[in-house]
């Protein structure tokens, strides 16, 4: 019997609500994320849940190779995360994560563009609950920015799949688009690239990801990009636009990663950087560049979280997110230390981690294609992530000046789920077949381990490494904010929202003066109904225009009684004569 | 280990890899700097000293601003 990965995740998500100790709920959503990998894995390609709606064929859950390679490392990471969130009591965060992972296989098992939509957009509410839950003033405001943009790229991708709907294509079968069909295929991609965070509207993630709980920011981390990616992947292959935005991504990450104080926001502008790789090889298209997505896609949602999960072990036990605050704090964490640093090489392609092997495809791509300045563009963002994960962060943060924060106890199951994705992260560099045998496109004609790759990655280790030697002192944090484009948006949207406000104040005052107006006049009449007899010239006796007596000219009690009971007489009568 | 001799050894590890380059070298397709020994190293350094120099004076100049900042008039 096939069971679609989500649905458990939801059915196991809906029971953990139920419960009120915050240790029996984290083991069922576990359990549950367990359950949902081993689905996953044992699911066979072809289209298993489908159903008719209003003449549209629903497929909920269409299996192919991409959508089991997403699929895996999706329920993957989710048992990772819930591994390393065993230890939280929030019950709407629990809740929240696993039916935004939920969301997540949605749009990867969805088989028509109706499923995709509803999916995605069930994504997108649930990571706000989520950013949410941190509980924090920033985190609500954040989230707000973010429900706004998600709301605007929902509205993209609305119009665009009405827009196809219309030109004959339908909403069934997600695949190939071609910009042929018109306007359909730009919205719909924006829709998509809004999600994926490429700069320009990318400033979202940068804004609301590093205000999430440390939790929460591993799941974030994985899975709202990492689906536009996929999307893009299925959608869009071959777009060259994307070879652009994707290379332009990269770097644009490197570089605002340089001015960054705050190591979360430092990461998420990582995140930019990465899937910006991703993106430059959906648009070169070729077969290796498509494997070369997908690899660097699996990739990433484990070293970026294993990073994350350093990070928020550091974060958790110091209380700390300032590279001007922290300093020295790896003297009490040499296990977390140790594990930081499989993450850092293998986001920064260092032969013998999982990085590695996934990034060198899409580089590889790129020459192959004789797209030569995506390639150096790549390659500039392969540097400032060495610069920045395997030396800028250690240093400040583990190694540099003490300034004398102290760490607390770190719950043992996040280190166990940082060692698990650390494992992960070393065993497919070392083995990387074992990603390629997943890959969508097969045979994958690829070997990363070739003298020109290895010499070229160690090579820029090197050179970067000896660029921070020299230039060392400007790198250490400043504490200042960063500009990014949300202000382009930011104060305008507040302006319009403020005028707004103020338009509907006026109306509601306007309305409140009208009513005390009207209140003002008919009180004394309700007060005093004899007034109303007055008007018309006719005063009756004892009338009083100050003062009015209700028992005065209130009928006795004994009047009423008599002519309800002589009503309910003649009543029965009538019924009995009808009868009769 | 100070900080002089991991300079030393990062060199030396350098200079070794250009060695290896040089011998492993194989005719192929690409560009002519895939083919320029030690590029990659190159590109490192002067890769990180641009990024570093042009966003510091990017962000120096009009993106940074301090902490105390708040976002008021803006949403």
């Amino acid at each position: 019997m096939t069971i679609h990965p989500a649905l458990l995740l939801v059915f196991t998500a809906a029971v953990a609500a139920t419960i009120r100790r915050s240790s029996v709920r984290s083991v069922i959503l576990l359990v549950g994320a367990v359950t949902s990998l081993v689905s996953c894995v044992g699911l066979t390609p072809g289209v298993a849940l489908s159903f008719v709606f209003t003449e549209h064929r629903v497929d909920l859950l269409r299996v192919d190779p991409l959508s089991q390679v997403f699929g895996l490392i999706f329920t993957l990471i989710t048992v990772i995360g819930f591994v390393y969130a065993l230890h939280i009591r929030s019950r709407g965060e629990q809740i929240a994560t696993a039916l935004y992972a939920a969301g997540a296989l949605g749009v990867v098992y969805a088989g028509d563009w109706i499923t995709l939509f509803v999916s995605w957009e069930f994504m997108s509410m649930t990571s706000l609950i989520v950013i949410w839950s941190s509980e924090r003033a920033r985190a609500r405001a954040a989230g707000f920015r973010y429900l706004l943009v998600h709301i605007t790229g929902g509205s993209f991708l609305f119009v665009g799949l009405m827009l196809l709907s219309s030109s004959g294509a339908g909403l069934g079968t997600v695949g190939l688009l071609e910009p042929d069909i018109g306007p359909a295929f730009w919205l719909i991609l924006t829709g998509i690239c809004i999600n994926a965070a490429i700069p320009p509207v990318h400033a979202w993630l940068t804004d609301a990801y590093p205000e999430a709980s440390v939790t929460g920011m591993v799941f974030l981390s994985a899975l709202t990009t990492k689906t536009a990616v996929y999307v893009l992947i299925r959608v869009f292959p071959g777009t060259e636009v994307l070879v652009w935005l994707g290379a332009t991504a990269a770097v644009y990450g490197a570089f605002y990663a340089v001015l960054e104080n705050d190591i979360r926001r430092l990461l998420a502008y990582h995140i930019v950087s990465q899937v910006g790789f991703m993106v430059a090889g959906v648009g070169m298209g070729s077969a290796l560049a498509l494997n070369g997505a997908v690899a660097h896609a699996f990739s990433h949602v484990l070293y970026k979280a294993l990073l994350i999960m350093s990070l928020g072990a550091v974060i958790q036990v110091t209380g700390k997110r300032k590279l001007t605050e922290l300093g020295g704090v790896g003297r009490s964490m040499p296990i977390v230390i140790g594990l930081f640093f499989v993450g850092a090489f293998a986001i920064s392609g260092v032969p013998l981690f999982n990085g590695f092997i996934s990034k060198s495809m899409i580089v590889t791509a790129a020459t192959e294609l004789k797209l030569f300045t995506p390639e150096l563009l790549l390659t500039l963002a392969s540097v400032g992530t060495i610069l920045h994960t395997c030396l800028k962060l250690p240093y400040f943060t583990f190694f540099g000046p003490d300034c004398g924060v102290r760490s607390g106890h770190l719950p043992r199951n996040m280190l166990v789920a940082m060692t698990i994705a650390a494992t992960c992260c070393i065993a497919l560099g070392l083995q990387p077949e074992w990603l390629y045998n997943w890959l969508p496109l097969q045979p994958v004609m690829y070997s990363p381990y070739t003298s020109d790759h290895v010499l070229s990655s160690v090579q820029l280790v090197i050179g970067t490494g000896v660029g921070f030697c020299l230039l060392f002192v400007k790198l250490s944090g400043t504490p200042t904010i960063t500009l990014d484009t949300d202000q382009l948006w930011r104060r305008p949207v507040w302006l319009v929202v403020n005028r707004l406000t103020r338009g509907l104040d006026l109306v509601r005052g306007s309305a409140q003066a009208v009513g005390l107006r009207i209140r003002k006049t008919v009180l004394p009449y309700a007060g005093n109904p004899l007034l109303l007899l007055a008007l018309s010239g006719f005063t009756p006796t004892g009338f009083d225009r100050e003062r009015y007596d209700a028992d005065r000219y209130r009928f006795p009690i004994a009047v009423t009684v008599f002519w309800v009971t002589a009503a309910l007489v003649a009543l029965i009568l009538f019924a009995w004569i009808a009868a009769n | 280990m100070t900080p002089r001799s991991s300079l030393k050894t990062v060199v030396l590890v350098g200079a070794l890899s250009v060695f290896l380059e040089v011998l492993l070298r194989h005719e192929g397709h690409g560009p002519w700097w895939h083919f320029l020994p030690g590029f990659d190293l190159a590109f490192g350094l002067i890769g990180c000293v641009v990024l570093v120099l042009v966003a510091k004076a990017i962000g120096q100049t009009w993106l940074q601003r301090s902490e105390t900042d708040n976002d008021q008039g803006a949403m």
